[in-house]
């Protein structure tokens, strides 16, 4: 937990600021990019996370981890700001996900590219694959791959059960593996299969 | 010296995989994972091409982008709420 638990430091001058937390500013910058996909709602999402983090720069406990805690309020910002709708009943098949997980490994092991992740550039075609999965999916992704919450820390700031981010975060790797097989197949590294479409996937 | 016959079977292994990656499960189920992983080869290349997939996601979604703009749009946000540089 970032919150002090003691006395509230003054506010920060713009130079304690710049170095504490604005060093900060390209990583958050990046995680806006990947919940918006727009980026001048990412810059804007990220000028607010600051201004924030300044307003609340008493209650930052020094020596946490600064990074983390502006994530964390953008994380929040833009959860507030998408006015999340409640159309999701989520009944995915996690065991179905890990299933479809495993035989694209036994494809790549078939092949001899057990290591394909670390060979290749995967950079541009996990970037396309992220833009293109359901904010619900994305949200886990980036929650537990980037800021590195628990599964219950997920479910708490998501306000769904933690099957639920269960269920999203494998079908959301399942999809970006996917993505990431084919971009593969199309480099040459892997022979191609039988494709099933990769979509972003709705919830049921 | 562990009992072949009390490891845990592959497929209940595989079931956990990414709770195991991402640090879910409690220190006695780990305890198993690594004992079965520690006596399965194709178990253990399983996991790690897993792994590798997960440090994939991470190393791309946070990577750093150019925002020398947006600084300079932040600081004069801070400026117009009146927090000014040390004179």
């Amino acid at each position: 937990m970032e919150l002090a638990d003691s006395a509230l430091r003054p506010p920060p001058t713009v130079e304690t600021f710049e170095r504490e937390a604005l060093v900060f500013l390209p990583n958050v910058s990046r995680y806006a990019r990947v919940l918006t996909r727009d980026s001048a709602d990412a810059d804007d999402l990220t000028q607010e996370t600051f201004l924030r983090a300044y307003e609340a720069w008493a209650s930052f406990r020094a020596g946490s981890d600064c990074r983390k805690w502006l994530f964390t309020i953008c994380r929040n910002l833009y959860l507030r700001n998408r006015q999340r709708s409640q159309r999701f009943v989520a009944v995915d098949d996690p065991d179905g996900e890990l299933n479809a997980t495993r035989q694209m490994y036994f494809r790549a092991r078939e092949q001899g590219c057990k290591d394909l992740f670390d060979r290749i550039d995967l950079g541009p075609a996990l970037q396309k694959s992220l833009d293109s999965l359901l904010p619900e999916y994305r949200d886990v992704v980036v929650m537990i791959d980037i800021e590195d919450c628990s599964y219950a820390a997920a479910a708490g700031a998501l306000n769904v059960p933690i099957g639920t981010v269960r269920s999203r975060l494998f079908r959301a790797r399942r999809l970006l593996q996917q993505s990431l097989m084919e971009y593969a197949e199309d480099l040459g590294f892997l022979r191609p299969s039988e494709r099933e479409p990769v979509q972003g996937g709705t919830p049921q | 010296m562990t009992n072949l016959d009390t490891l845990m079977p592959c497929h209940e292994v595989v079931a956990l995989l990414w709770e195991y990656l991402d640090g879910e499960l409690d220190d006695a189920m780990r305890a198993r994972i690594r004992d079965h992983l520690d006596h399965c080869h194709h178990c253990t290349d399983h996991f790690t091409f897993e792994g590798a997939f997960l440090r994939t996601i991470t190393r791309v979604i946070d990577e750093p982008c150019e925002t020398g703009a947006l600084r300079q749009r932040i600081l004069a946000a801070l400026r117009a709420e009146g927090h000014q540089r040390t004179p």
